[in-house]
């Protein structure tokens, strides 16, 4: 059974999420859903050596990267 | 289970007052701006100036306020953009510092060696005249009105007709060019002669070695082996005293001619880091840089015997600064490197263009290596990089590419994105913005990512601590003497130099 | 000075802020959020318009009551903290906007001999009036 997220999308953006997918790839199977107003991403088929953490990391990592998308560079 | 914190938050009236970053030291919290200016105040001291309110201050401290551009009122527009273009000045100019790898060749093979050594048979690892000379031609199209070839290896000085040539010939071009030319080289110092050492003095060529603390550590950190091997530091002893001695008998002022020495700190060295310093001390050596590992080369295969944390690195280079400072008040002129490049930023109206902490950080635009074969790398880490198997940072070749080809490529670029404080999230807030530096290639090698997660990175961790430590001191530095040692390591006296490395005036 | 009240859930591991965007604006709960990252895991949630729900959950699996106080603590100062430095940034845009300029606006570096000459050169070929460049032994030459 996957773990399931829901991200709004005020607060992350799809494509940081596209990019956090992506780098966790080799340790999981993430597949995004993305509506209106959110994007729900399933995990399945995570490493047994990360189990315990890698849904947290992944939320970190889609944080992150669109906390440095969105930095405005001060003109 | 629901609780409450409270937290006691001014009424931000913030008309008043010019941009400012700030933190919450252990006592005070100082404010920074981008000229680097910076004050310290009171918490609550803090918390009415942001409330809107000067009259709880002191006149001095409104005018020192004013002075240094953290208040509207007086606020000179001239004098602090002139501070702020002063401080930058880095960025108008092309790469300064060239690192040349003479060859990969290596008598030693130290635990945490990031330069791809080769054994001394591989002599095709030495880079060729003709390569040297199109290094040469390439490095003085820069920009800067200084130029320092930095000859690196493997060990330079066993490939010295190359190292030779390119002092020989870029002083050559110089007397067209008219730069301020510096040659330096880095030696483990195993592979000296004295017909090596004497050319090198008698064309002021400065002097770098590696010294990792007394000889057990020393030996330990940087094995020699094969044929020729000895004792490497006492090799490293016997050669700093011979440059040295040399220096006085031509009539140099030892205070700015003398053998630099850096230290590397394996976990070896964190429990024997005041035998370290000692050890420097008594040699004479009057700056010691309290480096921490690299995440390069053969480091990150024997972190686990080597390695450590950057908490306990911290926590080691807080007594290795606390003892410095106290062989100062003694009398002892000795700084620890590291603090001394921050210091120069918070103390004085320039920045010492320390490319790899600075603001974008200097891998191509401050900065440029060469291999043995010609291939051009923004800095000495990118070719660490490549000599572990990923060649992402290679690029081009001195056969092939044209300066403006390489100080505007996309790597450098990135690199240049992903090191410019004022656009990174946390960096751009941070009250250390105007000293700090971030290593986008060290990033790379612990996370695969040019910009990382960046409270998550060694270098944040060291260089906040760093800044905090050396911020806290002068905050409670009642009585100046720890502002005067700190102003003593940020004096910068010019050597005399070679004739030919004299632009003409 | 005023006192302002932040409550919070404490739960297993974690404890978990809601907050209006209204006092903390976005960017300031980015901000705080931004500087947990290396020791809690970070989730931000939208329960209701300009309302942010921010969760901290300790990355160690034993974590004392104490010890998620302190957190809460620590990211109610932050929070805080990341406002003021949001507000002084959008007070004082302008003026940073006018110094920088004012500081970087320059004179374009000087070009080394050998670029200059690289230059005139590439120029001199670019107009090959008498096809000087093109072999003889091309058509029409």
């Amino acid at each position: 059974m996957p773990d399931t997220v829901r991200f709004h999308r005020s607060l992350y953006d799809v494509d940081a999420l596209e990019a956090a997918a992506e780098a966790y790839r080799p340790l999981a199977t993430i597949t995004l859903h993305v509506s209106e107003h959110d994007v729900r991403a399933e995990i399945d088929d995570i490493d047994e050596r990360v189990v315990d953490r890698l849904v947290d990391a992944f939320c970190n990592h889609a944080l992150f990267t669109t906390i440095g998308q969105r930095r405005q560079v001060t003109p | 289970m629901t609780r409450t914190v409270s937290v006691a938050t001014p009424e931000l009236d913030l008309g008043h007052l010019a941009w400012f970053r700030f933190a919450r030291l252990s006592e005070k919290v100082v404010m920074t701006n981008d000229a680097g200016e910076f004050v310290f105040l009171a918490p609550d001291d803090f918390q009415q100036l942001v409330s809107g309110s000067t009259s709880h201050l002191a006149d001095a401290q409104v005018d020192e306020l004013t002075h240094k551009g953290f208040l509207r009122k007086g606020y000179d527009v001239a004098a602090v953009s002139d501070r702020l273009r002063r401080k930058r000045r880095y960025l108008g100019n092309g790469p300064h510092l060239h690192a040349v790898i003479t060859t990969l060749r290596c008598n030693q093979s130290c635990r945490y060696c990031h330069a791809s050594r080769t054994d001394m048979s591989r002599v095709d690892t030495d880079m060729s005249l003709e390569t040297a000379k199109k290094v040469v031609d390439f490095a003085m199209q820069t920009t800067s009105p200084y130029v320092n070839f930095e000859f690196q290896g493997g060990e330079p000085v066993v490939n010295f007709e190359a190292l030779k040539f390119i002092v020989e010939y870029s002083r050559e071009k110089n007397k067209y060019e008219q730069k301020e030319l510096v040659h330096s080289v880095v030696t483990n110092m195993t592979w000296m002669t004295e017909e090596v050492a004497e050319w090198l003095l008698a064309n002021d060529v400065l002097i770098c070695t590696s010294l990792d603390g007394p000889e057990e550590i020393h030996n330990w950190n940087r094995l020699w082996t094969g044929k020729s091997s000895g004792n490497a530091w006492q090799s490293v002893i016997k050669w700093i005293k011979y440059f040295n001695r040399r220096y006085v008998e031509m009539g140099r002022d030892p205070n700015l001619w003398h053998v630099d020495a850096l230290m590397t700190v394996t976990g070896k060295t964190l429990a024997h880091w005041k035998e370290c310093v000692d050890l420097y001390v008594e040699l004479g050596i009057r700056s010691i840089h309290f480096r921490p590992l690299n995440p390069f080369g053969f480091a990150t295969r024997t972190w686990k015997h080597i390695g450590y944390d950057v908490e306990d690195f911290n926590e080691t280079y807080r007594k290795v600064l606390d003892y410095v400072l106290e062989l100062n008040r003694g009398g002892t002129e000795v700084i620890e490197g590291t603090a001394a490049t921050f210091l120069k930023k918070m103390l004085t109206p320039d920045d010492p263009n320390f490319v790899d902490i600075r603001s974008p950080v200097g891998s191509g635009t401050g900065q440029i290596a060469y291999s043995y074969d010609g291939t051009i790398y923004p800095s000495d880490e990118g070719r660490m990089v490549a000599a572990m198997g990923d060649d992402i940072f290679a690029i081009g070749h001195v056969d092939t590419a044209t300066y403006d080809e390489i100080v505007a490529h996309p790597t450098v670029r990135a690199i240049a994105v992903a090191s410019y404080l004022d656009s990174l999230p946390g960096c751009a807030s941070c009250f250390n913005a105007p000293y700090c530096g971030v290593r986008p290639l060290h990033n790379y090698m612990n996370t695969g990512d040019l910009f990382a997660q960046r409270p998550n990175t060694p270098k944040c961790g060291e260089y906040m601590f760093l800044a905090r430590e050396l911020f806290d001191r002068l905050a409670q530095d009642t009585s100046g003497t720890t502002e005067a040692i700190f102003r003593r390591w940020v004096i910068e006296r010019p050597r005399v130099q070679h004739p030919d490395d004299r632009s003409t005036p | 000075m005023s006192t302002v009240d932040l409550s919070y859930e404490l739960e297993d591991r974690s404890v978990s802020f809601t907050v209006s965007e209204e006092l903390y604006p976005l960017a300031a709960i980015y901000g705080a959020a931004y500087l947990f990252v290396d020791r809690t895991w970070v989730f931000l949630d939208r329960p209701a318009d300009k309302q942010v729900a921010v969760r901290l959950r300790a990355k160690e699996s034993e974590t004392t009551e104490e010890a998620l106080d302190a957190m809460a603590g620590e990211f109610a100062n932050e929070l805080l903290n990341q406002v003021l430095r949001h507000r002084i940034g959008e007070s004082t845009r302008d003026l940073r906007a006018y110094t920088m300029g004012r500081a970087f606006a320059g004179s374009a570096p000087r070009a080394s001999i050998d670029a200059l000459l690289a230059e005139l050169d590439a120029e001199e070929l670019e107009e090959d009036d008498l096809e000087i460049q093109v072999p003889w032994e091309s058509p029409g030459a």
